[in-house]
């Protein structure tokens, strides 16, 4: 055999061995990709290029749009939206039982509200300041709220998150589905000042976390007519409607009023909880998130082990969180915080599917259940390797925090609810 | 076994200029021309190289917007579009092999399932499947006589129909460099080969 011939032979085994993608991976690809264009508006060659449009558009009036499939109109608002301090939305949906009312106020220092009523009731809360994550729902069997620990730091790594909810679907070609501009125009806005008004077609997605807004979801492929009103000398949205066709005529299904860099009232900040409702607190939860037992960072994260517990059987529970030093995450999941242990015995630990879990992708705090191999063992020491974002293609960053002393065996099986407050109001 | 993207002729380079072109001014339609041109062979390269179909998936996706983000510092005159996605591949497969290092002390039953290649060959004719297991096992016989960037200077050269140029781009390695080193990885390989006659 030739030396020509084992090339050949060793060229075509590794052309063989060369596995084409697997079905639905470009449009993941596409997606993905799509989802790193806002990052890309945090550049300051970014900023510069929207100044130069900006400027552009107020010498030449009405400029011509951009290549884009989205207007340029849009991309204007959405990142004169990521320069805001507080932001304002009302979303109203026309119902035949009146209408359904979600109000949203959002603020870089902290507090993320959205509520909605319905007929004037309210039906959903999501309430998120300092420390408190507060979840209200009420349906036909009841209400029920439940209060968690939110660190502040992750409040403000979720406000560009809730932002970019409260405007969807400007974001849409960014994320998934595609928007075609139908026409740009200027009007007076009847106060001597002119706003712009674009008028668009969103198909929706296939993915529908970037279609619902005002609680109504949108199915995928549906044809979406926007038209939004801006602001021609901030570029910001002031207000937006959606319809949607029925029996070949338009419909209005919802209309968007913007508030930006207003005063958030202290109002924003309360809940009365409603008669009735069941208020559950875990307490437990919280003392564990204000302590810190040791802290790592890696290139991407920053992983604070905030304490170690035993339960009664022997399971170990790790109080843990991360976040993320700089926006890298280039989806909306969040996986969880995997934790591997070893006792100083040689005790291994398997991580339990379930715990609580507050945060997104960037940010998360986690209560990480471990089970031993043998409930008969009692190491006194544990080495903990933890992955802050475990996906299993994450981006293998792991810290590891040596040699911890564990504490006794408390004589409960779930922790968590110890102390658990249980309120009817 | 034809698959797809083999046997294509190397992408020629005005046409990667105009694509980055493209993602730079935001057309958005670029992104699927960009995955759908470079996505499967940069998939292909990275799931033979680490013998993992998903996480080849995440990677070569990674790769892709990596390269979108740090667009502004592509430079074309210092190499092909390519070469500059591949030297990001390379990168990211270090890391996750630093990654599989640690993971090896975790069992296979607590891990998060990771897919297997068996998934991607699920749909090949059994006749395929045959050829294939031969071909996994000369190339696994290759890998274990060659380092792991021999491995990739050979991939490229012989799969993607990398240049020298490219490959050194890729690399970080002068094109001399390379040369020496396909050189020495197909001498190796070819002694493999005869003396194991695989």
């Amino acid at each position: 055999m030739t030396c020509d011939d084992l090339d050949r032979q060793m060229e075509e085994a590794l052309k063989a061995t060369r596995p084409a993608p697997p079905a639905g991976w470009q449009a993941r690809a596409v997606e993905a990709l799509r989802a790193t264009t806002p990052r890309r508006t945090l550049h300051f060659g970014r900023y510069a290029a929207v100044a130069v449009a900006c400027a552009t558009v107020a010498w030449l009036g009405l400029a011509r749009l951009p290549e884009l499939k989205a207007s340029g109109l849009l991309d204007l608002a959405l990142l004169a939206a990521q320069q805001a301090k507080t932001v304002h939305v009302t979303a109203v949906v026309p119902q035949a039982a009146g209408e359904s009312v979600t109000e949203s106020w959002l603020s870089r220092e902290g507090l993320l509200r959205t509520e909605q009523r319905e007929g004037g009731n309210l039906r959903e809360l999501r309430l998120c300041d300092d420390t408190r994550l507060i979840w209200y729902g009420a349906g036909e069997k009841g209400a029920a709220a439940r209060e968690d620990y939110m660190p502040s730091q992750y409040v403000g790594v979720l406000f560009s998150m809730d932002l970019g909810n409260a405007l969807a679907p400007l974001g849409a070609p960014l994320h998934n589905g595609s928007l075609a501009l139908l026409g740009e125009r200027e009007e007076p806005d009847g106060q001597g000042e002119t706003v712009r008004i674009a008028e668009v077609q969103w198909t929706v997605g296939e993915h529908a976390y970037n279609s619902l807004l005002g609680g109504l979801r949108y199915p995928p492929g549906e044809k979406v007519l926007l038209r939004l009103w801006t602001d021609p000398k901030k570029g910001r949205a002031i207000r937006m409607e959606q319809y949607r066709q029925e029996g070949g005529e338009p419909h209005l299904a919802c209309r968007v009023q913007f508030e930006w860099d207003v005063q958030v009232p202290a109002a924003a900040r309360q809940f009365e909880v409603p008669p009735g409702t069941e208020y559950v607190r875990d307490p437990w939860w919280e003392s564990r998130g204000r302590q810190t037992l040791a802290e790592a960072k890696t290139r991407d994260w920053v992983v604070t082990l905030h304490a170690l517990d035993v339960d009664r059987t022997g399971h170990l529970l790790v109080s843990v969180s991360r976040l993320e030093t700089r926006a890298t995450t280039t989806t909306n999941s969040a996986p969880p915080i995997w934790v591997e242990a070893t006792g100083d015995d040689g005790t291994t630990y398997r991580q339990l599917p379930l715990g609580p879990y507050v945060g997104g992708p960037g940010a998360a705090y986690s209560v990480v259940s471990l089970e031993p191999e043998s409930p008969d063992r009692t190491p006194h020491r544990v080495t903990l390797v933890i992955d802050p974002y475990a996906r299993p293609r994450s981006r293998g960053e792991t810290v590891t925090f040596r040699d911890l002393p564990l504490p006794a065996r408390q004589d409960a099986v779930d922790l968590v609810v110890t102390g658990r407050e249980t309120t009817r109001h | 076994m034809q698959r797809e993207g083999l046997g294509d002729a190397p992408p020629r380079v005005s046409e990667d200029e105009a694509l980055v072109a493209r993602i730079r001014r935001g057309d958005d339609t670029a992104y699927a021309d960009l995955c759908e041109r470079h996505g499967p062979p940069l998939y292909g390269f990275v799931a033979a190289r680490l013998g993992d179909a998903g996480t080849a998936e995440d990677i070569a996706i990674q790769v892709l917007a990596e390269a979108c983000r740090n667009l502004r510092t592509y430079q074309p005159n210092r190499g092909t579009l390519r070469a500059w996605l591949y030297g990001i591949a390379r990168r990211k497969m270090q890391g996750e092999r630093r990654r599989r290092a640690t993971l090896k002390s975790i069992p296979p039953s607590q891990r998060v399932s990771l897919e297997s290649m068996e998934e991607v060959t699920a749909d090949d004719p059994a006749g395929d499947v045959a050829a294939r297991l031969d071909a996994e096992r000369l190339v696994a016989e290759l890998a274990a006589v060659l380092s792991d960037v021999e491995m990739e200077a050979l991939t490229l050269h012989s799969v993607e129909g990398f240049s020298m140029r490219e490959i050194g781009q890729t690399i970080g390695r002068s094109e001399r460099a390379v040369d020496s080193l396909l050189r020495r990885a197909k001498q190796k390989a070819r002694e493999r080969l005869v003396r194991d006659d695989v």
